[in-house]
């Protein structure tokens, strides 16, 4: 077995499938923010492969690079809204969050 | 079987293994704990993929510093960070239709395409200086716009984590109103409270 | 190529088997004689008061933003290091803006008072 760009593409579909499939399913915040990260490795999986064959300038390790940094700023963004849902309901659930006004 | 071949198959396990972990885990500390697994293998791939640079950064942004942020807020909220049972069928069918439909695309395309021959790679691929030197060159408003982008998350970060919600306001001033009423209730003998 | 890391991940290797040597080991040697007493939490040796799980206050929250906000400055200012005379004069005019702007989030921070323990 030698390995190819379609095993790597393969496993980054896969990875995309059960972070969208976690984040449609789970009510719980915690766990659909944790959903979002595993999506956006997933891409950056994709994107480092293709570099790898395609080795003529380092443009998709750079764009993972991006996606890291916009990855976290979006955590600490989210997980501070998650603190703020907590203390207005006292739960992580978002069927709690169903309303727009409190 | 080559070394690279080997790691990868390892990783890619640990990997799928550590996304199923995170999104089936009723404790949110559990699901952390498989997204870290998730987030190291991830690292391994990357090697296997001559991005040594863009490995430890993995490493040191995703496990050091976004699943800490993670346990951090688990361990805030406590008990109540986990939520009963989750079941919503209809979703479930519709989305894993889809998911389905990408997967075997992505797999007929990984059988079609037999171009097994790796490109050879020109030096400095991946590591410090190769990446370095395209970040501060070809990415360099890319790479100030993050600096921008970290600035608005943390003021929002900061203001939405620190600010006061409507309820706690109300029951601050009911608690300043009773406050108010016992000072006078006591005539003014006792100075005011230091605040 | 993967021979530049075979000490890491011998290492890796060595550490997890260590630790679990460690763990089996004393689990599987040590005499275990429980009492009811045994099993209380241990709380400096009086019985234990409060709640089970401690709530952590928001001032950690923060504290843990901040600490994001300097770990990707560190890893960007890992490579400009290593670049650092290739790059010269615009390379370090283009950290001074990015390290600037950071700053500012320090300063905000600091105005906001994420940095105070006391109150």
């Amino acid at each position: 077995m030698i390995l190819g760009l379609g095993e790597y593409l393969s496993l980054a579909t896969i990875l995309f499938g059960i972070g969208a499939i976690g984040f449609l399913v789970r009510r719980n915040v915690l766990i659909q923010l944790m959903s979002i990260e595993l999506m956006l490795n997933a891409v950056n999986v994709v994107l480092v492969a293709v570099n790898r064959f395609h080795p003529d300038n380092h443009a998709g390790q750079l764009f993972a690079f991006f996606v890291i940094a916009v990855a976290a700023a979006e955590v600490a963004t989210g997980l501070a809204i998650v603190i703020a849902l907590f203390r207005l309901k006292k739960s992580v659930d978002t069927d709690q969050a169903a309303s727009l006004k409190h | 079987m080559s070394s690279s071949t080997l790691l990868f198959c390892v990783c890619a396990f640990f990997a799928l293994a550590g996304a199923v972990g995170t999104v089936s885990a009723r404790r949110p500390l559990r699901a952390a704990m498989a997204l870290l697994a998730h987030i190291v293998a991830l690292a391994g791939l990357y090697l296997t993929l001559h991005a040594q640079l863009l490995a430890a950064i993995q490493l040191l942004v995703y496990a050091g510093a976004i699943v800490v942020l993670f346990v951090f807020v688990i361990m805030l909220i406590g008990p109540a960070s986990e939520t009963s049972g989750s079941g919503r069928a209809g979703m479930v069918r519709m989305t894993s239709l889809v998911l389905m439909g990408m997967v075997t695309v992505t797999i007929a395309f990984a059988i079609v395409d037999t171009d097994p021959a790796a490109p050879r790679l020109p030096a400095g691929y991946g590591d410090v200086e190769g990446v370095g030197g395209a970040l501060y060159t070809q990415g360099l408003v890319p790479f100030e716009i993050i600096s921008i982008t970290l600035l608005v998350a943390i003021i929002g970060a900061v203001a939405v984590a620190r600010g006061k919600t409507a309820v706690e306001k109300q029951i601050e001033a009911k608690e300043k109103a009773r406050a108010e009423v016992e000072a006078r209730l006591g005539e003014g003998a006792a100075p005011a409270p230091a605040e | 190529m993967f021979e530049t890391y075979l000490p890491v991940f011998l290492m890796l290797g060595v550490a997890t088997l260590v630790a679990t040597l460690m763990f089996t080991l004393t689990s599987l040697l040590g005499p275990k004689k429980p009492t009811p007493e045994k099993m209380i939490p241990y709380e400096a040796g009086s019985n234990t008061t409060g709640a089970r799980h401690l709530r952590l206050s928001v001032k950690f929250y923060l504290t843990a933003i901040l600490f994001v906000v300097f770990d990707i400055e560190a890893v960007f200012l890992y490579p400009w290091a290593s670049l650092f005379r290739e790059l010269g004069w615009f390379g370090f005019l283009e950290m001074l803006l990015f390290l600037t702007i950071l700053g500012v989030t320090l300063v905000y921070a600091w105005k906001k008072g994420a940095l105070e323990w006391e109150k």
